[in-house]
């Protein structure tokens, strides 16, 4: 009776560490898409001068590191079946841009256009209007 | 003991004729003997070693498995009687003799309504343990299909593929975050360094717990699903074996009953040995004296 007791306690308490370490491994995925959006952000943005353009995604890149290799490492992502998580793992290159470019060799923002095929010769071809 | 009556016995005898066909509904009588097990999401969950325990143990605390230690203890009483009164036979002659045959009939034909019984018993026993290792197996392997059919094992693959793709580089983003200006590694980098080493200790203790333990057949560690196609197999085998019995004892019904008809034979013809004297008749030719003198 005492066993069973302290078995169902210590099942009770696995299950609800399950859970919210669930939660938190979608939570790391969602910030990721924050970081990568931010730094996609500030790497169009006209405003910023090259320094604290160059300042800020540092900052954001160093990050984007440490988020990318916490969703990779959490074996319990997986486990969701979220469109984020989905998503996510579709395209290796757009969501791990901080190491997708390392092993490019080049710059996460220039890894993204290229990801998306952005290249000046499709810009120039590109027309301007209303979709 | 007074002797019975041949009246009496007769009827006896013409009960233990009525042994075979008795013995055939003596099943559908039996009462308060049920198993009914289930496998039940619990027990499911447990290993299959421990799913086997689990199962006999309901068993062993059943009315049938109560039934049939009663059934055992009474048989054994039985044979005991048997092989005494076999004994006896051969030291007496006449109507003692026919007194302890008409007794043997009878004890045999109760033993075979008890083994009978018993024999039913554990074949539905035998049933019970197939249909609840059978649903075991069939939820098992359609948890087990969902995991291999489903996109979560896609996701996990890509994962996998994903981080065996992500450490191929970590060492040249680390030095990316260095050239960057970053000398000091982040707090998760080193949390995560400290922790990975004593993460493979937990995980390895947890591999090597007897609790986690995989079963094992014939001293080799056996998958969940063989052990219970293993077992599936043994109640195969039970209930091939529970058939011959059942043979044998439809053969030592017959046998009985051929007992009982000999044995009533006896009684209203006497002996095989006593071969009977015809009636003489008065003929002509004995009287040919008394009227020729």
């Amino acid at each position: 009776m005492f066993t069973q007791k302290i078995l169902k306690s210590v099942l009770l308490t696995s299950v609800l560490l399950t859970g919210a370490a669930s939660a938190d491994s979608l939570f790391s995925l969602e910030n990721l898409e924050r970081e990568r959006a931010s730094l996609i952000s500030t790497m169009s943005d006209p405003a910023l001068s090259m320094d604290e353009r160059q300042r800020k995604a540092k900052m954001i890149y160093r990050r984007m590191v440490d988020i990318e290799r916490m969703v990779l490492r959490d074996e319990r992502i997986a486990s969701s079946d979220k469109l984020i998580v989905k998503k996510a793992f579709a395209n290796y290159d757009l969501t791990f841009l901080a190491h997708a470019s390392a092993e490019s060799e080049r710059d996460p923002y220039s890894h993204w256009l290229y990801a998306l095929n952005i290249t000046p010769e499709t810009i120039s071809r590109s027309n301007v209007g209303v979709r | 003991m007074k002797a019975p009556t041949y009246v009496k016995k007769r009827n006896t005898v013409k009960h233990a004729l009525c042994v075979v066909p008795a013995l055939m509904l003596l099943s559908s009588f039996a009462v308060a003997s049920e198993w009914q097990p289930e496998a039940s999401d619990r027990l499911i969950k447990l290993p299959a070693n421990i799913i086997e325990k689990r199962v006999e143990q309901d068993f062993n605390a059943s009315p049938m498995a109560k039934r049939l230690a009663d059934l055992d203890s009474q048989m054994s009483d039985k044979t005991s009687r048997i092989a005494m009164l076999q004994n006896d036979l051969n030291s007496v002659s006449g109507e003692a003799k026919v007194n302890i045959e008409y007794e043997l009939v009878q004890q045999k034909s109760d033993y075979l309504d008890l083994l009978q019984e018993s024999h039913d018993l554990r074949k539905e026993a035998s049933v019970q343990k197939q249909h609840v290792y059978q649903d075991i197996l069939q939820q098992f392997r359609n948890q087990y299909g969902k995991v291999q059919n489903t996109e979560r094992l896609q996701l996990q693959q890509k994962q996998q593929t994903a981080l065996a793709r992500m450490e191929q580089v970590m060492e040249q983003v680390d030095q990316n975050l260095m050239h960057a200006g970053f000398s000091e590694t982040s707090p998760y980098a080193d949390e995560y360094a400290q922790n990975v080493s004593q993460i493979t200790q937990l995980k390895d203790a947890i591999a090597r717990h007897k609790a986690n333990a995989s079963p094992m057949l014939n001293g080799a560690e056996v998958s969940s699903e063989e052990y219970l196609r293993q077992l599936l197999l043994d109640i195969s085998m039970h209930q091939s074996l529970l058939d011959q019995e059942g043979l044998m004892l439809s053969y030592m019904a017959r046998l009985v009953a051929l007992d009982a008809q000999e044995l009533e034979y006896q009684i209203a013809y006497g002996d095989d040995g006593e071969v009977s004297t015809p009636r003489r008749v008065n003929k002509a030719s004995d009287a040919v004296d008394l009227f020729t003198l």
